[in-house]
């Protein structure tokens, strides 16, 4: 059986948005009991008090760099078939910090907004309205950025491909970077705690 | 207590995170059953036997010219042909061509979705066949990008003349080149988040 399923016709687009769903309702689930529909909680990273996102996301990375890496190796996914989103380097980076700018504003990434909202969180709630603003008013203006959003074009590119280093030698650099990030996030969450109180 | 116990798993985890990343670097590239050709002049061996690579261009060209010398092979699942192949394209998933006994010509064209071709699925065609083996570079990204879509906004460098061809290539395809400013007229749909 090779992987991914959908690629190798193993089910349809339609039984693949189902597969979608339960996914997302797992995901959602899981962030709830982390903790991470509290938009406290996340707006306290940024003051280095806790650090549970960042330690959130690097878990995930490594754990779906790994997984991905092995089951390749293995033969059981073909990792040609997985969608590299293209890269455009400065309408992303302006995008990435309109985000991180709504992200400390608000306490919530577009994720855990939901989460938030369904549970009852007025705040996580308005994130949401603001989400939808967003939406509305990029869809009534981008006929005027094409320009830009196609600018700076760099292809699919991948982090081996960019610094020219076999995949494996990149999975060990980010999993040690990872690690030591770990680490320091403890070291800072331990120094700003104590400092607060 | 819990704490404790909660601690060392974690370090058990991050154990074991660096165990299958070192175990990654004795093991090499994930790519074990792909094959990613980089030049046209590069050459391939699979099976004992010699790949060469073609670029879309001159696939374009051999198609215009109504050459029926060769098999062009589709290596990308059933799916993903129906939707959209390059003309004369045959499915490797059609499996017809895995068959000695069908007519021998003077080549295969193989091509996948992009620049990388899973071993696994071509192995089977190259040890039947006995025709000379191209893989097309780029693939079918490529087709697209180069062929059916080229984005010309900003190839100063292209004589008039050029530019007329890659027109005519283009349209005779049933594409359109991206002449002017604005969104680059691709058919077809973005993925991913």
């Amino acid at each position: 059986m090779n992987a991914p399923f959908y690629k190798f016709d193993l089910f349809s687009q339609d039984f693949s948005l189902l597969i979608a769903f339960v996914i997302g309702i797992g995901f959602g689930f899981f962030l709830e009991r982390g903790g991470l529909g509290s938009s406290t909680k996340l707006a306290a990273q940024f003051y280095f008090r806790d650090l549970t996102v960042f330690k959130v996301m690097f878990t995930a990375i490594i754990t779906a760099m790994l997984g991905l890496y092995w089951l390749s190796w293995f033969g059981f996914l073909d990792l040609t078939l997985v969608y590299v989103n293209p890269t455009y380097i400065l309408p992303q980076l302006l995008g990435g910090l309109i985000f991180g700018i709504g992200f400390v504003i608000g306490g919530l990434c577009p994720g855990t907004c939901l989460v938030s909202t369904s549970t009852g969180k007025i705040d996580g709630a308005f994130t949401l309205l603001g989400i939808f603003f967003g939406i509305f008013v990029f869809g009534e203006t981008v006929t005027f950025l094409y320009d830009f959003l196609y600018s700076t074009s760099a292809g699919q590119i991948t982090i081996p491909q960019l610094l020219n280093l076999p995949h494996s030698v990149v999975l060990l650099l980010i999993v040690v970077l990872a690690i030591s990030g770990f680490a320091g996030a403890e070291a800072l969450e331990k120094k700003y705690s104590a400092k607060e109180k | 207590m819990k704490m404790n116990s909660n601690k060392s798993f974690i370090k058990i985890l991050m154990l074991l995170a660096i165990l299958f990343a070192l175990l990654a670097v004795v093991a090499g590239s994930p790519y074990k059953i792909t094959i990613q050709p980089v030049s046209i002049n590069e050459e391939f061996e699979i099976e004992g036997k010699s790949i060469k690579v073609i670029d879309v261009q001159e696939l374009a060209k051999w198609i215009i010219d109504k050459r029926d010398d060769f098999y062009l092979v589709d290596t990308r699942v059933q799916n993903e042909f129906e939707k959209y192949h390059i003309p004369f394209a045959l499915s490797i998933s059609g499996e017809k061509l895995i068959d000695a006994s069908v007519d021998k010509k003077e080549a295969i064209i193989i091509y996948d979705k992009s620049s990388r071709y899973s071993i696994k699925n071509i192995k089977p065609l190259i040890n039947i066949r006995n025709e000379e083996v191209y893989f097309l570079k780029g693939g079918m990204d490529g087709w697209i990008n180069e062929i059916l879509f080229p984005d010309l906004r900003e190839n100063n460098n292209l004589s008039k003349a050029e530019i007329e061809k890659i027109y005519k290539t283009s349209t005779y395809f049933g594409g359109k080149p991206t002449l002017d400013k604005g969104r680059p007229k691709r058919k077809y749909k973005r993925e991913g988040c």
